[in-house]
């Protein structure tokens, strides 16, 4: 059992004191002034009140006595805050992990929900004793570490202030691990994480090692759909060959539908209708790419008629660095088949050439030879 | 200083005890009651001469008719100027004057004398002077002071000279007791056999109801006169707050939370409990007479010979 509130001590004495105020009353009002009347049933009943014969008063009064007394006890018992089961083994080490991404944009109230876990946030900080130790991070796409000494109150509070949303998505994992290390070899560890309402519930493979994990919720699930992550993916054996990944999620319970366009500074490049039945985190995989380059923007469209909760989700945006096509040099006698194969990648730039023949110019970065290796002294000329 | 403002505003009274030795009249007053009567409806006759007329006639002074005489008659009562002129032998018939019978039931209980005991010493000197007007016109007039343990009688007397004896026996009651009227009428009835008036004094603070008390008394062919005692101090109390009230009749206690809502509310009982008790009366044509403490005997007294309905 640990007081968190008062001491032992301090609450003995409070007790007694507000006890022996309440017993000295109780005396008082039994020493009630005794008047005889004429008539009883004059003033029996009349307003404000008989309070009944003394002979079940005094145990009407001595049960009211108790009743205070219960009271008093039960405040005394809220000022010294016992936790059961905890013993006070030192200061508190607490990691308060806010939620940064955009999801903690929507409104939760006259604030945001990022504003309402900031100020939940410095509800925590304000709560520390002396000797506790506290460290706030944001966390989003990334972690943002408020930049304070963790047993300085004042100091926490400030750089809660600093503090600001992102437009990434909560990676809790790493969020959660971190906060572990963090609170490595420390005494009473616990991690306090401040997210959304829609947020997914922490990854069971995050090693906690025994801290506590206060997972506080903010704000109501919402109806949203969020274009979470966007990125393109080579694969070693075909390097040319690139892959568009969209991560989109939903957060709500029921159906949505709508459409997922991509398009590039050049126009659409992938349009598709999408049917999400939440909760749901989905990965949609565009096999081949264009070779673009540029700026590349996936936006979600609901169609369904439904509201979505935040929109400044709903689009995500990647820049592609300029594509550029090797140039191959075959030099083959109408090999079509290689021609044609070679042809398929739209990343390379073939030129083909009868053995013999007169080199193109320009450099290549590739020679394919069919046949006859060709002449060193024409290559060597010829890049 | 609080006190003296809530005495002003009429929520709490404050008097100092009544001296129960003086005599309760002085000979003035005395004099003027000499020249009052007990008005009665139905005369009721121990058989004694009195100075109240009745219906019967026999001996008496005042002329009332004639009749045919027969054998057997006084013949002192024959009128022979009569005979003379007109041959016939009448006998004078006169109105007999008989005395009346005056019971004062008394109330002893202990509510009369709550407070100060200004309602049981006003109760006294109100009885005295209805003996004495009654012993002035040679009624018979006899006293009972009932407290429910006891009936305190008086015998029944005729004549001023006893009136000294009647006063002192007065002074001699106490209050005490819870009594109830309705055992103090059946008492009265089954002493005196002789109907006549019954002046119940008393100022009713009881659980039950007069009616039937009016009601044994008249049965017994009694004529019933009510006069109820009322003393603002009985719904007032010197001090506010919570208090242990006990009742002086019967000892019963509570607890209850006097403020001036209360005492306004006492107050209002109090006046329905007269309200209560005229209407019995009124229901019976009893005479009902209100008697505040506040108004001296002697104005009573005045208001009643003004009222004719129990003194002219």
């Amino acid at each position: 059992m640990t007081l968190i509130g008062l001491t032992l001590w301090q609450t003995l004495g409070l007790g007694a004191a507000a006890a022996s105020v309440l017993v000295a009353l109780y005396l008082l009002k039994l020493r009630r002034p005794r008047r005889t009347v004429a008539y009883l049933s004059l003033w029996v009943g009349t307003t404000g009140g008989a309070l009944g014969s003394p002979r079940y008063g005094r145990p009407r009064d001595l049960l009211s006595l108790l009743l205070q007394l219960s009271i008093l006890g039960l405040l005394l018992a809220a000022l010294v805050d016992p936790k059961p089961g905890r013993r006070a083994e030192g200061p508190l080490s607490t990691v308060v992990l806010i939620d940064s991404s955009i999801a903690m944009q929507s409104q939760h109230g006259d604030s945001t929900r990022f504003e309402a876990a900031l100020k939940r946030a410095s509800q925590v900080v304000e709560a520390m004793r002396p000797g506790d130790r506290s460290w706030i991070v944001a966390a989003g796409e990334g972690l943002q570490p408020a930049q304070a000494n963790p047993e300085n109150r004042a100091a926490l509070l400030a750089a809660l202030t600093r503090l600001s949303p992102t437009d990434g998505t909560l990676r809790m994992g790493q969020a959660l691990q971190y906060a572990a290390d963090v609170l490595a070899g420390m005494p009473r560890r616990r991690i306090v994480l401040l997210t959304g309402a829609d947020a997914p519930a922490p990854e069971a493979g995050v090693a906690l090692q025994g801290i506590e994990l206060y997972l506080e919720r903010i704000g109501v699930q919402q109806d949203n759909v969020s274009v979470a992550a966007i990125g393109v993916r080579t694969r070693p054996l075909e390097p040319s060959r690139r892959e568009l990944l969209i991560d989109v999620s939903y957060a709500g319970g029921g159906r949505a539908a709508g459409d997922l366009v991509v398009s590039s500074e050049q126009g659409a490049v992938f349009g598709a209708p999408l049917e999400l039945s939440g909760p749901t985190h989905e990965r949609i995989v565009l096999r081949q790419l264009p070779a673009i380059g540029g700026r590349l923007t996936a936006q979600w469209r609901r169609t369904d008629g439904q509201q979505e909760a935040l929109t400044a989700d709903d689009s995500i945006t990647l820049q592609l660095p300029p594509q550029s096509r090797r140039r191959v040099l075959v030099v083959s006698d109408s090999n079509r088949y290689l021609e044609a194969a070679l042809a398929l990648d739209s990343g390379l730039e073939v030129t083909s050439v009868l053995p013999g023949g007169s080199l193109p110019s320009g450099s290549f970065e590739v020679a394919l030879s069919d046949g006859d290796p060709p002449d060193p002294r024409r290559a060597a000329a010829g890049s | 200083m609080t006190f003296s403002l809530l005495q002003r505003l009429g929520l709490v009274a404050k008097s100092g005890p009544v001296d129960a030795t003086a005599p309760l009249f002085d000979a003035d007053f005395r004099r003027r009651l000499q020249t009052l009567a007990v008005v009665s409806r139905r005369v009721a006759s121990s058989g004694l001469r009195g100075e109240r007329r009745s219906r019967q006639l026999g001996a008496g002074l005042e002329f009332a008719d004639y009749r045919d005489y027969v054998p057997g008659d006084d013949v002192r009562a024959v009128d022979w100027n009569v005979y003379r002129r007109l041959g016939r032998l009448l006998v004078r018939q006169f109105e007999e004057q008989r005395d009346l019978g005056i019971h004062l039931l008394l109330d002893c209980s202990a509510s009369m004398g709550a407070g100060s005991g200004k309602k049981f010493m006003h109760a006294r000197r109100l009885a005295a002077a209805l003996a004495y007007v009654g012993l002035s016109g040679l009624d018979r007039v006899t006293v009972l002071g009932w407290d429910g343990a006891s009936l305190a009688r008086f015998p029944m007397v005729r004549g001023k000279d006893n009136y000294l004896a009647l006063e002192r026996f007065l002074l001699g009651l106490s209050s005490s007791g819870a009594g109830h009227l309705h055992d103090a009428a059946g008492a009265l009835v089954a002493r005196h056999r002789q109907p006549g008036v019954v002046a119940v004094i008393s100022d009713l603070l009881q659980s039950a109801g007069i009616g039937r008390s009016l009601d044994i008394l008249r049965s017994a062919r009694f004529e019933p006169w009510v006069l109820q005692l009322t003393d603002p101090e009985d719904a007032a109390l010197p001090v506010m707050g919570e208090l242990l009230l006990t009742d002086c009749e019967t000892g019963e206690e509570r607890v209850v939370v006097v403020g001036p809502a209360a005492v306004v509310e006492a107050r209002r009982r109090l006046s329905a409990i007269s309200e209560a008790a005229r209407h019995e009366c009124r229901r019976r044509r009893v005479p009902w007479q209100k008697v505040s403490v506040e108004v001296s005997v002697e104005d009573h007294v005045m208001q009643m010979l003004r009222s004719r309905t129990m003194l002219g």
